[in-house]
């Protein structure tokens, strides 16, 4: 058995890149972790484990953590516009300062919500919901750009108009947005305004 | 269009702030492979 295989030998079961793709991404922590244990964790398990999982990932990421391509001068043009900006992810908070402090991106995002404000993951659109309603806007006001299947479908249940980013998925994939990117360079205010316009 | 009421964006942050998912997965992998390693 090898990293790459992913095991639990006493518990048997396999965690395959599907499941990691489909599964896992965009999920919290505890759910994630129940589903990779088959039981109901405590607290101190989920706080322990994530902590374990957290670590390894910002040992791996550190060396190479940057911006996605395009972002800074899109975070920078909505802030010349006016709009405002949340981060809604499903990450702990160690992870979400680790990655828009190291990516410099902290001070373009009015709000923050994250693992410890909502009690249901993704594809729950609770914390696209709750995102809105610190930023002061309707749903129909709000557009969420996710690259992962479970946020896409956490963004349509929240009636919002949705922009997938293909850094995770294929754009077959993500038919079901609104709209689809291949990096922030794709988008600019005057598609945000057309897409808010259209029905569907 | 200036006159339209500002909207909002909000974005999810790995995957979209960052492409890190693929270090996610495999810090996953790792996870598994040291509780398993654990559990022997």
């Amino acid at each position: 058995m090898t990293p790459g295989g992913s095991s639990f030998g006493k518990y048997g079961f396999h965690l395959s890149d599907d499941e990691l793709t489909r599964y896992v991404n965009g999920r919290i922590a505890r759910e994630i972790l129940e589903y990779l244990f088959r039981r109901e964790l405590s607290p101190e398990e989920v706080h322990r484990y994530t902590e374990e999982k957290e670590d390894i990932y910002r040992e791996l990421y550190r060396p190479y953590l940057k911006p996605a391509e395009g972002l800074i001068p899109f975070l920078q043009e909505l802030r010349r516009h006016g709009v405002p900006t949340a981060i809604a992810t499903s990450a702990p908070y160690t992870n979400v300062s680790f990655t828009l402090d190291g990516t410099g991106t902290r001070e373009f995002f009015r709000e923050i919500v994250d693992a410890r404000h909502v009690r249901r993951g993704k594809p729950d659109p609770e914390i696209y919901l709750l995102a809105a309603s610190r930023l002061n806007r309707p749903p129909e006001k709000c557009i969420v750009i996710e690259d992962a299947l479970l946020g896409v479908q956490a963004g349509l249940n929240a009636s919002m108009k949705v922009i997938g980013i293909t850094t995770t998925h294929t754009a077959e994939e993500l038919i079901n947005t609104h709209h689809i990117i291949r990096h922030f360079q794709d988008l600019d205010i005057e598609l945000l305004y057309r897409l808010l316009r259209t029905e569907q | 269009m200036i006159n339209e009421q500002p909207f909002a964006v909000s974005f999810d942050m790995d995957g979209v702030v960052a492409d890190n998912i693929s270090y996610h997965f495999d810090a996953w992998r790792q996870f598994v492979w040291q509780i398993w390693l654990s559990s022997e």
